[in-house]
């Protein structure tokens, strides 16, 4: 019954949260060659698939901590998938050697700093935390 | 060993891999300014099982991989499926790279040698071609380099059916892969090429089985939801012109000329367990679905061995979960067969001279329990749950009931074979994480 009523109160919680989800931008460097990213390379980007940009140089992707809300919104609204899955996912391409997950940045304020400051950086991060400094290339909802 | 002795040697290892964590850990991990990302040479990363099982009865040894100890009587055990990862990766450049894996769980040797699953170096030649050197996964199955991570996936433990025959997790050597676009998906090619030796246990023997050189190649396309795979590989033994590991004092009894005139065929019974053409060859298919909630996968592998001890062997299994928040009940149904019938001993005419008939009949006796111990037939039907109690922590609880035919339990271990029809339940409760 109690793990009923904890499965309940999860599902509402999930429920909730998905409702009040915002929108994500995807941001790169300004001087960065890509303009626009469409959701299958983003995928491909953030699941793994590739670790290179569409001119072949290394990608520097950035990831929020588990626990936030923009990454939440972002795998959901990019694979479906909660950050549990994704961890599970990932946790398969990391302990094979394969691929290393993108880097856990602790904020907006230093996923902006750090794609300034490195031409190959692809962060994502709540719309309403993005500044000129950076370029928008896709957005997730 | 006793269980005493071995929780100690096991705690002693956990111990070792803990204090490397505690010093990797101890490495700045600090959020305070992570903008800066030119510091990211290494990164550290681990994963756990830690949990209970029950499971095993009098003749028949549970063991989650084929280099574990057995589980008898229904006893419960900390040690059958607990297990500490530490993962330690090397990227000094795009190109380059390395990647060190220990792992930890009680194994029947104990060989610290052994604890390295991957030590290897990568290098990138452009997007699409990548090669990797040294000790690395086998490619040869979807939980392929992952099968030891349990929070990677939905149950307990991978299906025995078609894992344990999958008895090998990685090699020594090289492989190449090759990635393109394909539809919807990637498509991965990849050639490995190394040889193998691990340890293995067989009634109260140990054995070393080395296999050398390996061939093998997989196929393996990826989309959003779905994935496909086929395998195939080509091993050997290296004992050749040997017999089979750990069959030799039986085997040189029975080749003994003197008995000819009573056991004609015991020439021909001492010449099974020869590695003649020691080939064995490996073939699976796969396919998992993914999408709206409900986790598919099926995978079935054959394996192919001209050697008479090593019978030529079918496996397969299926399992559905389907994802309800953060539960995800799950069910397995799970097969494997050898293709052979029970080998039956012709007996030896008895020599009327009691001394001699006694060793006749005891060598007629080890000989049949000998060939009873390889043969596979068997199914399985397992129910469990899987509860993501956070984004890196997995609890899971899961039922087995095996349903495994006279001479037919060869993917357990075996204290002898079981005479009759048998059912068995496996329990395990266990917790997952990576970190």
């Amino acid at each position: 019954m109690l793990r009923l009523l904890r499965m309940l109160t999860l599902l509402l919680g999930i429920a909730l949260v998905c409702s009040a989800r915002a929108e994500t931008v995807v941001v790169v460097n300004k001087d960065s060659p890509v303009d626009s990213f469409g959701r299958r390379e983003l995928v491909d980007l953030y699941m793994g698939r590739t670790q290179h940009f569409p001119d072949g140089s290394l990608v520097l992707r950035l990831d929020l901590p588990p626990d936030s809300q923009a990454r939440n919104d972002f795998y959901r609204g990019l694979v479906n998938k909660s950050v549990a899955e994704v961890n599970a996912y990932w946790a398969k391409l990391l302990f094979t050697g394969r691929a290393s997950p993108p880097q856990v940045i602790s904020n907006s304020a230093n996923v902006l700093k750090a794609v300034r400051e490195n031409k190959n950086a692809i962060g994502y991060l709540d719309s309403k935390d993005v500044d000129k400094s950076v370029k928008v290339v896709s957005r997730v909802d | 060993m006793t269980d005493d002795v071995r929780i100690m040697v096991f705690l002693r290892r956990m111990h070792r891999v803990f204090l490397v964590l505690a010093g990797v850990l101890a490495a700045p991990l600090s959020y305070a300014d992570d903008s800066d990302l030119s510091g990211s040479l290494f990164r550290f990363s681990g994963f756990a099982s830690l949990g209970v099982t029950k499971g095993g009865n009098d003749i028949l040894g549970f063991r989650r991989e084929l280099d574990r100890e057995g589980l008898y009587d229904g006893d419960w055990s900390m040690l059958a499926e607990s297990s500490v990862g530490l993962q330690l990766d090397i990227n000094p450049s795009g190109a380059w790279g390395g990647t060190i894996q220990l792992l930890g769980k009680d194994t029947v040797d104990d060989n610290w040698g052994d604890a390295f699953s991957w030590a290897f170096l990568r290098y990138r030649f452009n997007p699409d071609w990548t090669l990797r050197v040294g000790r690395i996964g086998i490619d040869q199955y979807m939980l392929s380099e992952y099968r030891s991570v349990g929070f990677s996936y939905l149950w307990s433990r991978p299906p025995m059916e078609f894992y344990t025959l999958a008895g090998f997790e990685y090699f020594d050597g090289l492989d190449l892969a090759w990635t393109t676009p394909l539809g919807s998906g990637t498509l991965m090619a990849k050639l490995q090429a190394g040889q193998i030796s691990n340890t293995f246990k067989v009634q109260d023997n140990e054995l070393e089985l080395r296999l050398k050189p390996i061939f093998g190649g997989t196929l393996h396309w990826e989309s959003d939801h779905w994935q496909a795979r086929i395998s195939a590989s080509r091993l050997r033994f290296d004992q050749r012109e040997d017999y089979f590991p750990g069959t030799e004092p039986l085997a040189e009894a029975l080749g003994n000329p003197a008995l000819a005139p009573f056991w004609p065929q015991a020439a021909a019974y001492s010449d099974d367990f020869l590695l003649d053409d020691p080939y064995i060859h490996y073939f699976s298919a796969g396919a998992a679905y993914d999408h709206h909630s409900w986790q598919v996968q099926l995978e079935a592998n054959h394996v192919d061995s001209d050697t008479e001890f090593y019978p030529s062997v079918t496996g397969s299994y299926l399992s559905v979960g389907r994802q309800m928040g953060t539960i995800t009940p799950f069910a397995v149904a799970a097969w494997a067969e050898s293709q052979n019938d029970r080998f039956i001993v012709e007996p030896p005419t008895l020599s009327m001279f009691p001394p001699l008939d006694v060793a006749l009949t005891t060598l007629a006796e080890a000989l049949q329990a000998s060939r009873d111990l390889g043969p596979i037939e068997q199914h399985t039907l397992s129910l469990g749950l899987r509860w993501d109690i956070r984004y890196d922590i997995a609890l899971k609880a899961q039922w087995d009931h095996s349903w495994v035919h006279a001479y037919g339990a060869g993917l357990w271990e075996q204290k002898a074979a079981p005479t009759e029809d048998m059912e068995l339940n496996t329990f395990s409760i266990n917790l997952n994480c990576i970190f």
